[in-house]
């Protein structure tokens, strides 16, 4: 059988990598891809954890995570369309409005 | 080694150099496959995992839908190329390796290898099984119809931010400063 | 029965709600309903009342729990016992006749419903007041019927009155009201600290269980009376009860008369048990009582408006049941509350169809020779003030003197001295209107004064049988219904004296009675009087009664004007123009803002790519602290 450690081990390695994306890119929907990757690192673990405990309840959380991400990813991106209309570009640091 | 654990390395490495693949790329369209390849991969290892449902529901919903509306967006932006990744040139990487060195560090000094891992064994969760775990568990039943609600708020959303707006509102909105771009990175 | 008595004060409660919101479109039909609530509370009462004549067992029971806080708790309970039915018969019974009264009174005021509403909410509220068995819920009621006067007070708010608006009147109610409170809860605090409990029940069973050091008691007790005072108009916090009656007439009928007024009375009664191991509060209260007795009615000698001298009247009538129940005459208190209330409010209601005749004219100095133009409304009136005075065989001849014989025979001469006095000014001032309203020539403005309507009239008469009938409840010993009747709740009567005792102390009771008619015969009647000599000011005392002892004028000056000084000059130029805005806000919050807001700053850089990086490194710190 595939050992828990191990499957937490994966999960923590594509979490950092979609962590590190996140924070290293500037082009916002590369940034949201790597969001996307995170949660799927999350969903991985989750599943992981669910079977370690017998417990079917965290496939169930994980039919959640996966439609809440949907519609995160719809909003993010109807977001940055937005902005792109306006602004002309999507890299995060020229969008700074909201600076002091 | 059974064959599950050598799928699952498999995979797992699969998804890993997919998802490295997906920073480094330069061409948004290509970080877009490659990271279809991790979410494929993953779902293989839900399969593995004794998750079949979620497993298609990643297929269907993952990649089938959310990064079909990925790749619309960046055709439609027309992004084209993107600088390299010049990781090495931004504060950021160190400060962050630093960190997570550091957590490593501690994780490792405080980690418990008396705490039992080991898989309980159950059989692969039907359709069913997971059906009626949520429509009878009270907690769950309720965040099934909260996540509903939130759909619909989701696509409410999306259709608002995405109207066509007339070219008055156009001209009026901000086009913004355009101010010195910060320290070079992808 | 538990469903009928929570209906009381439900029924007229309803009639507010629906009053309140669809009264308007219902017109007419708005008066009709609030009638029909308080009158089905009415027969509810009599329900209850025979319930308790049959069997004396006090009726209670909790609806529900209102605050349940740590150890304290208060719940919204009920207690139908002797003393509460009395009381309810009287909110209930005169409160309908009110109401009904009302229909014709208010009759073409543009805001008719919401009168209705309010005066429902009123009679909801006073009725949860007397059915309340603990301290907390009789003061929501308390605190709920002061409101209810406010709101009615001023109900013609855009009229002036006494140089300011019927909205200061109103004010004045409610503060001098606060007051009173303050001390009636201080009261409160020092009865739970001690028993750990705010229902009669409970404190009653403390009080003989002897856990109140005299002291201790004396205190709660007179705190207790400072509400009283203020609810009740006595010294020294009467003053906003003549002020009250820019309020509709029903309104000064209702509830400065007959209900709210009656409250500290009630209230009193209602603590017999924590007043009976006090005997230092119960002479205050006696004292009290006999001073504003006399105190008011020498105001109500010099006053020309017909409603103010009913004003005064009240005030002097609450401290003759304050003597009642000062002197432990529990029992004789309540019989003169509730004969007060019939020949007062037939006196305010009379009073209010000759001011309808004759268009609203409060001045007596522009009334007179009504006797015959507005025949019912005279004898009627005559009826009630005959009662007033004391005159034997009404209903006030019998109660005014079971009183003053109970102080007699507690062997407090002094008071009763003083009582017999007021007794016979208030012979003088009650006539001295009569004969100037209803007798001589008409000096009034308007033609033809139209009578009362039947909507009018009928209460009048109800309510001038009820002042003649209501007192041979009590005929010292030959019926002693009303003093039997409540004799399981406050005790029986505190001394019996010796027959031609009492019968002495009547008769001089009515020679005084008596002198004060002819007295007010001689001034009034034989000598031909003017409207300028009535409203002339008199000089001397007179200048001085009439001007109300120049009590408001006094308090203005010592309490009000000061108040309003400090507020404006101290706290509000020093405190909170210097030290708050000069200083705090400008001077700190600027030196803050160009401190360390600058530095700050520089976080803000809107760029998403900061924030998420600030998210991850709290994380990791967090992780660490955790890990």
């Amino acid at each position: 059988m595939i050992p828990t450690q191990h499957i937490i081990v994966l999960a923590m390695i594509l979490f950092a990598i979609g962590a590190t994306g996140m924070l290293l890119r500037r082009n916002a929907i590369l940034m949201l891809m790597s969001v996307e990757l995170m949660l799927n690192a999350a969903n991985v673990g989750i599943v992981g954890f669910a079977r370690m405990r017998g417990d079917l309840a965290g496939q169930v959380y994980v039919l959640f995570v996966m439609t809440v991400a949907a519609a995160e990813v719809a909003i993010g991106l109807a977001l940055f369309m937005a902005i792109f209309r306006t602004r002309r570009t999507v890299d995060t640091d020229r969008i700074d409005l909201l600076r002091w | 080694m059974t064959l599950t654990l050598a799928l699952f390395y498999l995979m797992g490495a699969v998804a890993v150099a997919c998802g490295i693949a997906m920073l480094l790329s330069r061409n948004p369209v290509y970080s877009a496959i490659y990271l279809i390849g991790t979410l494929l991969s993953i779902a293989g290892i839900f399969m593995l995992l004794d998750a079949p449902l979620l497993a298609a529901l990643q297929v269907l919903v993952y990649t089938g839908a959310i990064m079909v509306l990925y790749l619309f967006v960046i055709m439609l932006l027309n992004l084209g190329r993107i600088p390299g990744f010049r990781w090495w040139a931004n504060w950021r990487t160190y400060a962050g390796a630093i960190l997570a060195g550091l957590v490593g560090f501690m994780a490792l000094r405080r980690a418990r290898p008396q705490v039992i891992w080991a898989p309980t064994g159950f059989s692969p969760a039907s359709v069913q099984d997971i059906a009626r775990l949520m429509f009878t568990n009270p907690t769950l039943l309720f965040l099934v119809e909260a996540i509903s609600v939130l759909l619909l708020m989701a696509v409410v959303g999306a259709i608002y931010l995405g109207r066509r707006r007339d070219p008055d509102e156009e001209a009026a909105a901000p086009t913004g400063t355009d101010d010195q771009p910060s320290e070079g990175t992808a | 029965m538990r469903t009928a008595i929570t209906l009381i004060p439900l029924l007229p409660l309803a009639g507010f709600l629906v009053n309140v919101l669809v009264g308007k479109r219902l017109r007419a039909m708005s008066a009709w309903l609030a009638v029909a609530a308080v009158t089905a509370s009415f027969a509810l009462s009599v329900a209850a009342f025979l319930r308790l004549a049959a069997d004396p067992t006090p009726i209670t029971f909790s609806l529900y729990d209102w605050i349940p806080v740590g150890h304290f708790s208060a719940p919204m309970g009920i207690l139908v016992d002797r003393l509460t039915t009395v009381m309810l018969l009287v909110v209930t019974g005169v409160g309908s006749i009110i109401h009904l009264y009302s229909v014709g009174y208010m009759h073409g005021d543009p805001r008719y419903s919401r009168f209705f509403a309010y005066m429902n909410l009123f009679a909801a509220l006073m009725l949860v007041l007397v059915m309340a068995d603990n301290y907390l819920v009789m003061f929501l009621g308390w605190e709920g019927v002061g409101l209810c006067s406010y709101l009615l007070i001023g109900f013609w708010f855009e009229r002036p009155f006494n140089g300011g608006t019927t909205n200061d009147a109103a004010r004045k109610a409610f503060v001098v009201n606060r007051i009173g409170d303050f001390g009636f809860l201080v009261g409160l605090f020092l009865l739970w600290t001690t028993t750990g409990s705010l229902g009669f029940a409970q404190v009653q069973r403390a009080a003989g269980a002897g856990i109140f050091s005299t002291t201790l008691v004396t205190a709660i007790t007179i705190l207790l009376f400072v509400g009283a005072t203020g609810k009740s108009a006595q010294i020294p916090l009467y003053v906003w009860l003549p002020d009250a009656m820019a309020g509709p007439t029903p309104v000064s009928a209702l509830i400065h008369a007959a209900t709210m007024v009656t409250a500290g009375v009630y209230m009193v009664a209602r603590s017999h048990f924590l007043y009976d191991l006090a005997p230092i509060s119960q002479s205050v209260v006696l004292w009290i009582g006999a001073a504003t007795a006399i105190f008011a009615a020498t105001m109500g000698t010099a006053q020309n408006d017909i409603k103010k001298i009913l004003a005064y009247s009240t005030i002097s009538q609450l401290g003759y049941m304050f003597m009642g129940v000062g002197c432990g005459a529990y029992a004789a208190g309540i019989f003169h509350l509730v004969t007060h209330a019939f020949f007062k409010a037939l006196l305010f209601l009379g009073a209010g169809a000759a001011m309808h005749a004759l268009h609203d004219e409060l001045d007596i100095s522009n009334m007179g020779g009504l006797r015959k133009r507005l025949p019912l409304v005279f004898w009627t009136f005559l009826i009630g003030g005959l009662a007033l005075s004391g005159f034997p065989f009404t209903a006030g001849f019998f109660s005014k003197d079971e009183i003053l014989a109970q102080v007699f025979a507690t062997g407090r001469i002094e008071a009763w001295a003083v009582g017999v006095a007021a007794a016979g000014i208030t012979a003088f001032y009650t006539f001295r209107l009569i004969f100037l309203a209803f007798f001589g020539e008409y000096r009034g403005g308007v033609e033809h004064p139209h009578r009362p309507g039947p909507t009018m009239a009928a209460p009048l008469v109800v309510l001038a049988a009820l002042s003649i009938l209501g007192g041979y409840l009590q005929v010292p010993r030959v019926v002693n219904a009303f003093s039997g009747y409540l004799a399981p709740v406050v005790g029986g009567e505190q001394a019996t004296l010796a027959l031609n005792v009492e019968a002495a102390l009547m008769l001089g009771t009515f020679v005084l009675v008596l002198v004060g008619i002819a007295g007010a015969w001689l001034l009034y009647v034989r000598r031909p009087v003017t409207a300028e000599a009535i409203a002339a000011e008199p000089g001397g005392l007179m200048g001085v009664i009439r001007h109300k002892w120049y009590v408001d004028e006094i308090y203005a000056a010592v309490i009000v004007d000061p108040i309003r000084w400090t507020s404006r000059t101290v706290l509000w130029r020093v405190v909170d123009d210097w030290v708050i805005h000069g200083f705090l806000v400008q001077f700190v919050g600027g030196l803050l803002w160009k401190s360390v807001g600058f530095v700050v700053s520089f976080w803000q850089t809107g760029r998403i790519g900061t924030y998420a990086f600030g998210m991850v490194l709290g994380v990791l710190m967090l992780l660490w602290l955790l890990v």
